[in-house]
C-alpha cells in the first residue's frame, strides 16, 4: 500500500442556516481553499468522493449532481457515500484507499449538509430506522443517544454533572474556534437547568442543526511535496455493528455503551500506527460526539481510559485544552454538526493541529492526532490516526 | 409535488411539499411478526446454529451465517435494560411525553424495543434499569403500536 498525505483542507464557517447558497455552492467554499492549499491544478485531481446525509434531509434528489459533477466529476470517477453521521469518516477512508492502492494519485473528498432545509430534522432521521420495528417507537438521533446515556449512568455511575461538564468544556472550545456555529460559553448550572428533551439529555447538551461543508485533498508521496506541510496518515480502520440496538444491550460480544466496534477499529488503527499507549502517545483527539455521553463512550473505546472510567478524565480536566489529552479543542460536533461533513471536519481539525495553525484552540506541540466518526444507531465507526512525519 | 417561492431571511427560496406513497415490504420475518401480533402472539426467531432467540425476528443469524426458524415466543416478562422519556415531539412521533424501553424477555437473547408506560410527572418516568417489566399486547393499533411494556408491580 502506498503512503497517503493530506495536502489541502477547507471547511466553511458552520451556521444554523445558509439560505444564500445551494449545497453545491456551500461545498465550493470548502473545496476551493482545499485544492488551493494542495498546490495541485484542478485537472490533477483524479477522482471525487462526495457524501451527505439522506436525500430526504436535503429534500433535493441527488443534491450534488447539478453543480459538482460538471465542475469536478466530468470525465472523472465520482463516488457518493452515506453512512449517517459516520459519512465524513467513511469518505476519508474511501478516498485514502483510492490513493493507497495506487488507483489514484490525488483524490478530492467532500462532505456537506444543509440541515436547515427540512422542516423537521428529527422526523427525517426517524425514517432512517426500520419502518416496522423501530420507527413506530419514536427513535430519532436524540432519543437513540438518550437510551445510551441512561445505561451509562446505571452501569458506569456517570452523572448528569459529568455530561454537563463535557458540554461546558466543548462550548468553551466553540468560543475559540472561528468555524464553530455555537460560540457562546455555557455553565454547568445552565446545562443542568435547561429543558429535558429526552431523559437524561437536556436542550443545551444537543448538538445544533447545521449547514456546512468540508473538503480534503488526499495524495500519494509524489504529490505530497507540492504543499508546504503535508499531514501523514498513520493508520485507519472502519468497523460496523449489528443493526438493532437491542442486540447490543447486555450482550457479551457487543455492548451499546462500550462501542465495541469503535474499540476494534481503534485497535486496528493503532496497530498500523505503532501506538501502544494511546493516552500517552496521542496529543489531540477530535471525537465524533454530538452529545456528551457519546464523547465519554468514545474516550473509553479509543483507549484513553478503561471501560467505565471516562468520568475520571472529566473530573481531572484531562480532556480540556491545556489538559493531558485535549479532546475536541475545536468544540467538536456539539458546536457544529453538518452531518455529512462532521467526520471530515474532525480530520480537517487534526490537520490544522498538526500544522500548528489551529489558532486559539491550538494544542501546543501536537505531533500525533486521532479523528473518529460514528453513524447509524451507533453502528458505523471510523478511526484515523495522523502524524507530521511519514510512517 | 408543489413548489412555491418564499422568503427566508431576505433570500428567495422554493418551498416544497412532498406527497409520495411508499409501500414498504415487511419481509418474511417482519410479516410473520406483524401477523402474529394480530392474533395476540409474539413471533421470535431461533438460530439453527447457536440457538439464540432473536427479537425482533430475522431470517438469518449474523453470527452463525445460517437460517433461523420463526416460532411463537411465550415469555411476556423480562428485565429492563435501557429506557428514555421523550419530551420533545417530532412530526409523526407518538404523543409526548412517551417512553421508549428496551427489555430482554426471559428466554430471549436480545432486547426488544417498544413503547413503555411511564409516570409523566417524573423526569425518568419512574423507570429503572434492572427492574422487571411485562409486555402487553393492546387491542388497537398495528404492529409495534400495540405492544407496551409495563413495570411489574
Amino acid at each position: 500500500m502506498r503512503r497517503v498525505a493530506i495536502t489541502g483542507a477547507g471547511q466553511t464557517v458552520h451556521a444554523s442556516r445558509r439560505p444564500d447558497v445551494t449545497l453545491g455552492e456551500l461545498c465550493l467554499e470548502a473545496i476551493v481553499p482545499a485544492v488551493g492549499e494542495s498546490g495541485l491544478a484542478w485537472d490533477e485531481v483524479d477522482a471525487v468522493v462526495f457524501g451527505c446525509g439522506p436525500d430526504l434531509l436535503q429534500g433535493v434528489r441527488n443534491a450534488y449532481l447539478p453543480e459538482l459533477v460538471p465542475l469536478l466529476g466530468a470525465a472523472k470517477p465520482m463516488l457518493r457515500i452515506h453512512t449517517g453521521g459516520a459519512t465524513g469518516g467513511s469518505l476519508f477512508q474511501a478516498g485514502a484507499t483510492l490513493v493507497a492502492s495506487g488507483w489514484a494519485r490525488a483524490v478530492l473528498v467532500v462532505g456537506a449538509e444543509k440541515a436547515s432545509e427540512p422542516g423537521d430534522v428529527q422526523a427525517v432521521l426517524n425514517t432512517m430506522w426500520n419502518p416496522l420495528f423501530e420507527q413506530p417507537i419514536g427513535l430519532n438521533a436524540i432519543n437513540m443517544l438518550a437510551l445510551q446515556s441512561v445505561r451509562q449512568m446505571h452501569v458506569h455511575g456517570y452523572t448528569l454533572e459529568h455530561f454537563a461538564e463535557v458540554t461546558a468544556k466543548n462550548r468553551r472550545g466553540g468560543v475559540r474556534n472561528p468555524f464553530a456555529q455555537l460560540r457562546q460559553e455555557v455553565t454547568v448550572a445552565e446545562v443542568l437547568a435547561s429543558e429535558v428533551i429526552a431523559w437524561p439529555i437536556k436542550a443545551l447538551e444537543c448538538c445544533p442543526r447545521s449547514d456546512g461543508a468540508c473538503a480534503l485533498v488526499l495524495v500519494g508521496d509524489e504529490l505530497a511535496g507540492r504543499a508546504p506541510a503535508p499531514v501523514r496518515l498513520r493508520g485507519m480502520a472502519e468497523c460496523t455493528d449489528s443493526m438493532y440496538i437491542g442486540d447490543r444491550l447486555g450482550d457479551s460480544l457487543s455492548e451499546y455503551i462500550d462501542a465495541t466496534t469503535l474499540r476494534a477499529a481503534a485497535h486496528d488503527a493503532y496497530r498500523q500506527a505503532g501506538i501502544g499507549s494511546p493516552f500517552d502517545e496521542i496529543d489531540v483527539a477530535e471525537i465524533y460526539s454530538p452529545f456528551p455521553s457519546a464523547e465519554m463512550k468514545a474516550c473509553e473505546a479509543v483507549g484513553f481510559c478503561e471501560r467505565g472510567e471516562a468520568d475520571r478524565l472529566v473530573e481531572t480536566g484531562a480532556l480540556e485544552l491545556g489538559g493531558v489529552l485535549p479532546v475536541n479543542p475545536s468544540g467538536g460536533p456539539m458546536c457544529a454538526n453538518p452531518i455529512g461533513a462532521t467526520g471530515l471536519v474532525r480530520i480537517a481539525e487534526c490537520v490544522e493541529q498538526l500544522r500548528g495553525t489551529a489558532g486559539a484552540h491550538q494544542v501546543d506541540g501536537a505531533a500525533r492526532a486521532i479523528a473518529t466518526s460514528s453513524g447509524g444507531s451507533s453502528q458505523f465507526y471510523t478511526v484515523a490516526v495522523f502524524g507530521k512525519e511519514a510512517p | 409535488m408543489t413548489l412555491r417561492p418564499v422568503e427566508v431571511r431576505g433570500h428567495l427560496a422554493l418551498e416544497e411539499h412532498w406527497d409520495l406513497r411508499h409501500r414498504h415490504a415487511l419481509g418474511r420475518a417482519g410479516e410473520a411478526f406483524a401477523r402474529g401480533v394480530e392474533r395476540g402472539a409474539i413471533v421470535a426467531a431461533r438460530c439453527a446454529g447457536c440457538r439464540r432467540v432473536l427479537l425482533p425476528p430475522r431470517v438469518f443469524c449474523e453470527r452463525c451465517f445460517c437460517d433461523t426458524e420463526l416460532f411463537d415466543f411465550e415469555s411476556r416478562e423480562g428485565e429492563l435494560l435501557s429506557f428514555t422519556v421523550v419530551r420533545m415531539p417530532f412530526a409523526g412521533s407518538p404523543p409526548t411525553p412517551f417512553g421508549i424501553a428496551y427489555a430482554r424477555l426471559d428466554g430471549s437473547d436480545t432486547a426488544l424495543g417498544a413503547l413503555v408506560e411511564i409516570d409523566p410527572d417524573q423526569a425518568d418516568g419512574g423507570l429503572a434499569i434492572g427492574t422487571r417489566v411485562e409486555l402487553a399486547i393492546l387491542d388497537s393499533g398495528f404492529g409495534m403500536e400495540r405492544l407496551r411494556y409495563r413495570p411489574v408491580r
